[in-house]
């Protein structure tokens, strides 16, 4: 998927900003199997294999990119639309170094944690000075969205809310767990989901969010989904929690949910550019103390009221003291553990703008009947 | 190299599994680990695993280290353990019996608190290390500061090579997962005849491996008239008629990956195709009889590589020709000084580009080696 022409020379021209600021003369981004959204951010590359770099220089030189996998390296310059694709071998580290000479220090690495010691020795000991950590600077540069990643967004909460419609759709006594899950999952990919970070939970006595077990759906089960699309990266995740009864709604579930439907609207309520994010965590804690279930508004039953996803992520949790800005885009979900009911789920994704917010999830938040089919 | 694409999130069916790995089989491989402890002299062993390599503690404990913890520890004891340590257990502890072996032990700061336990069974000891390798720089640092003034010893290389040696119940785990993958072919001859472009092809065959039962997919496919084509996460492409469709199809399975990598015409047959298919076929028959174990993983290599010129075939450098496969898509061996053991399962790539990089065929078959020779595991299961 290439982006629009300019998307990415906008993504350089932030970093190459803050670089200015952070007086860094190149990024190293670094990219493994658990963290592989910052090179797609840089390069617009889908990580194949072990791990992948990509040097910018502050200079406006264009980036190069280098892959682990020689075999997938006409795929990788055809995605990234680099002229400078390389192959990670013995004289990588020298080449770094080359680059750092030719176009200034020091480098400052994007996910430098992330990498192993031996690298960053082997690498500090060819350019024979320390390179310095600028994972915060590009988590900062990737935080506001543009709007074309806005688009994938939208896109990937459509998927997010075709994927629960499937869900309520097939959902049937005795059908178990995986079945459900493959059942989102093959909605959401046949609509392009690049990935699905997907949990579930079918039973009466949830206390959270599960690997599928096996467990047969029976009468009276709730049944809690938690979907997250991806659409070509998994920066660009929309996730949609919520929760589905088999058979009839008991009132005492109903009375429960409608505690997290009130927070969730509440909070949505009080969110635009400038407002503090730990303002949503104290409105939902609040009305949910005030329902009686205060004591779980903390660890280990709450560890946050919503997030953002991959590169650029936020965290909505009482002590942040960060604010809102236009263009962020997150997960709000008072989900909630109810002694009397178990775990509920409600969350939708927004997207955050000066005055308020664009609530993407179509799905209404209240708790779906099966009929027992 | 490997052929793993972006992290693995294992949400399919992830239960114990007990008819395949039974407990006495996990209680055996502990066993095994407390031997080599006592062979290198260690008192307590860690073993520190991420989401994309969870072999170790897998083998230990049947714990997946799946996206949402992704970062485990197994500390052993010679008498006491395994004890399992994960990030954000509290997710987990409520029904973690229904995929392991052993409990969770509840700890808010996973990596201190199992690296403490580790001290705790190795008293004035030594504490054996397994994975500081895939330690992230600042895990790293943490390791040395909770194990500083305390001999420690890495003896990753060791652990890999036990665990190399397949056990019956890790055999008869791959032979599921690969039977799966081997059904996932089937259903992709039967796609390759329809509309659907390579992403709804995956697409498919991930949601009926799942209806199957599969822990997880990894399904890299290439397609191209002619020239050379190399599997890679699945895009849009349309095969049409005449086209060459490479497919490479891992399906995890009681956390073992099974793997079948196949080169397929669309639509019209190829006689040059079918000409250079034979080859590969028959110089894929011949391997077996051509590898023992207790060589190096670089003499199992030559010994296909001098198979397939013998045939006319001459392998490509750009892909692993052979690597170890099992709990994960690529474990130990790895590196051509790597030993190649007894039951040891490899992955072995065949593919081929032609004189001038004009058509490629390919196929990707699971081999287990024994001090008799090769048995193939493709097409057993």
């Amino acid at each position: 998927m290439l982006p629009p022409s300019g998307e990415m020379r906008s993504r350089w021209q932030k970093i190459r900003e803050a670089m200015a600021s952070y007086q860094i003369g190149g990024i190293l981004v670094f990219s493994n199997q658990i963290n592989p959204e910052p090179i797609h951010y840089l390069a617009n590359y889908t990580l194949v294999g072990e791990k992948a770099f990509c040097y910018l220089p502050a200079a406006e030189n264009q980036p190069v990119l280098f892959i682990s996998e020689p075999w997938n390296h006409e795929r990788a310059v055809s995605e990234s639309g680099f002229k400078d694709v390389r192959v990670i071998g013995k004289s990588f580290f020298h080449e770094i170094a080359t680059l750092c000479k030719k176009y200034g220090e020091p480098l400052g690495i994007a996910g430098r944690e992330n990498m192993t010691r031996v690298d960053i020795v082997a690498l500090e000991a060819a350019i024979s000075r320390e390179t310095l950590s600028a994972t915060r600077l590009l988590e900062d540069a990737a935080t506001v969205k543009s709007p074309y990643e806005l688009d994938l967004i939208r896109a990937a909460s459509r998927m997010a809310d075709a994927g629960f419609e499937r869900a309520i759709q097939v959902a049937r006594l005795g059908l178990s767990d995986f079945e459900l899950a493959a059942e989102i999952d093959y909605a959401v990919r046949n609509m392009g989901a690049t990935e699905n970070f997907q949990m579930l939970a079918v039973g009466r006595d949830n206390t959270g969010m599960h690997l599928p077990n096996g467990k047969k759906i029976e009468s009276g089960d709730l049944l809690l989904f938690e979907l997250t699309p991806a659409f070509g990266s998994i920066t660009y995740s929309a996730q949609l929690c919520n929760t589905a009864i088999m058979g009839n709604l008991p009132d005492l579930v109903k009375e429960k949910y409608a505690i997290l439907t009130e927070a969730l609207e509440e909070s949505l309520l009080v969110i635009k550019e400038g407002v503090r994010m730990g303002e949503v965590v104290r409105i939902q804690d609040e009305i949910i103390s005030r329902g009686g279930y205060g004591e779980y508004c903390k660890p280990p039953y709450m560890q946050q009221r919503g997030h953002g996803f991959g590169l650029g992520s936020i965290k909505l949790k009482a002590e942040v003291t960060k604010c809102f800005e236009k263009g962020m885009s997150l997960v709000v979900h008072p989900n909630q553990f109810i002694p009397e009911t178990g775990y509920l789920a409600l969350g939708e994704h927004i997207i955050v703008t000066a005055n308020g917010i664009e609530r993407l999830t179509r799905i209404k938040p209240k708790i779906y009947e099966c009929s027992a089919k | 190299m490997s052929f793993v694409k972006l992290p693995v999130l294992s949400h399919g069916l992830t239960i114990r599994h007990e008819e395949i790995v039974s407990a006495e089989t996990i209680h055996e491989r502990n066993g095994s680990a407390r031997a080599l402890m006592q062979n290198m002299g260690l008192d307590a062993l860690a073993i520190y695993r991420d989401g994309a390599t969870n072999g170790p503690v897998c083998y230990l404990t049947n714990y997946p280290c799946y996206r949402l913890g992704r970062r485990a520890f197994a500390i052993l004891g010679l008498e006491q353990g395994p004890f399992l340590y994960t990030a954000e257990p509290s997710r987990n502890i409520p029904r973690v019996r229904l995929f392991t072996s052993c409990d969770l032990e509840n700890a808010r700061d996973y990596f201190s608190a199992a690296c403490s336990q580790a001290k705790h069974l190795a008293g004035s000891g030594t504490i054996g290390l397994v994975g500081g390798e895939r330690l992230s720089l600042s895990d790293a640092a943490k390791v040395e500061n909770e194990f500083s003034g305390v001999a420690l010893k890495d003896i990753s290389e060791n652990f890999y090579a036990m665990m190399a040696a397949k056990d019956g119940s890790s055999l008869k785990a791959t032979r599921k997962a690969l039977k799966l993958a081997e059904l996932g072919c089937g259903i992709m001859d039967e796609e390759v005849a329809g509309a659907k472009d390579l992403w709804h092809m995956a697409a498919v065959i991930d949601y009926r491996s799942r209806l199957l039962g599969c822990e997880d997919t990894n399904i890299l496919l290439g397609c191209a008239r002619k020239g050379k084509i190399r599997p890679g996460y699945p895009d849009h492409t349309q095969p049409k008629p005449g086209d060459i469709l490479v497919a490479y199809i891992a399906i995890r399975y009681a956390r073992h990956w099974g793997v079948i990598g196949r080169t397929l015409s669309v639509a019209s047959a190829n006689e040059a195709l079918t000409r250079k298919l034979n080859s590969l076929n028959e110089v894929q028959k011949e391997i077996a009889s051509r590898v023992r174990a207790n060589t190096t993983l670089a003499q199992v290599e030559e010994n296909i590589r001098v198979a397939g010129r013998e045939k006319g075939l001459v392998f490509t450098e750009d892909m692993p020709v052979v690597s170890g496969i099992g709990f994960d898509i690529s474990e130990y061996p790895l590196g051509p000084t790597d030993r190649v053991g007894e039951n040891t399962v490899l992955q072995v790539v065949l593919a081929e580009d032609g004189e001038s990089n004009d058509q490629t065929v390919w196929r990707v078959d699971m081999l287990q080696i024994t001090d008799a020779g090769g048995t193939w595991l493709t097409g057993q299961a």
